[in-house]
């Protein structure tokens, strides 16, 4: 048994800095679309119990167990949903604390000769620096 | 009966092969930087590197190495943000120099 892996990594192959500070954003805004969703479908269920839903009119109606344990089961899945938006916030700092570092590179080159030919070598260095510190 | 047949020239005998060593000239170079002023040197290929702290100018070490079998001549490094760093006038195989900017 493998480990698993994304195994179409070719998906973005020349990504640089932004278009990867640009994707993260992209999929911290789609999960909080879709937690935005589950929040609105545990609103209207609500809203369906209690007969306040547009057009739509339960076909019973509910006893104050029914409206206790419909309040239980919304509650435990914004509990899900509220862990969810905790690990999105701390993705989103993340990020941001990523956006404040200004990052250099300096390319150094040597070149030497014999007998009439020349020869080289190249190598980076990086380091950074902070906004604000 | 074929008319046209395969002409076998041979091989030419290699008669400098007993004189004939190959030389390799090569060199190599590597880049350091310190954010400490100079008390310890870090490769920092990869970025984004180690974090300068405030009111640190980062200083750099090329350390340059004959990694062939010859001696080199006019060895030149040069920065793409500091401009030429140094020159030196041969490298003995084997040999570094480090030069710091």
């Amino acid at each position: 048994m493998s480990l698993p892996n994304i195994s179409n990594h070719t998906l973005f192959p020349d990504i640089n800095r932004d278009d990867l500070i640009l994707l993260v954003l992209f999929s911290i805004a789609l999960e909080k679309l879709g937690l935005a969703h589950i929040v609105n479908a545990e609103a209207e269920k609500i809203q369906y119990i209690t007969g306040t839903l547009e057009r739509e009119i339960p076909n019973m109606k509910p006893s104050v167990t029914d409206l206790l344990n419909i309040n239980n089961a919304v509650g435990r899945i914004l509990k899900g949903v509220i862990e969810n938006q905790i690990l999105l916030q701390f993705k989103l700092e993340e990020i941001l604390d990523y956006l404040s570092l200004e990052i250099h590179v300096n390319t150094a080159m040597v070149t030497a000769t014999y007998n009439g030919e020349t020869y080289s070598d190249r190598d980076s260095a990086y380091y950074h620096t902070k906004e604000g510190g | 009966m074929s008319i046209i047949g395969d002409l076998d020239l041979g091989s030419l005998p290699d008669y400098n092969k007993a004189n004939s060593r190959q030389v390799t000239p090569a060199i190599s170079l590597q880049k350091y930087v310190s954010i400490d002023n100079g008390l310890t040197w870090l490769e920092a290929d990869c970025p984004p590197g180690p974090l300068l702290p405030k009111g640190i100018v980062p200083q750099f070490k090329f350390t340059v190495t004959n990694t062939g079998e010859v001696l080199l001549m006019d060895i030149i490094v040069t920065d793409n943000v500091l401009g030429q760093i140094g020159h030196l006038t041969t490298l003995a195989p084997g040999d570094s120099y480090d030069f710091f900017a």
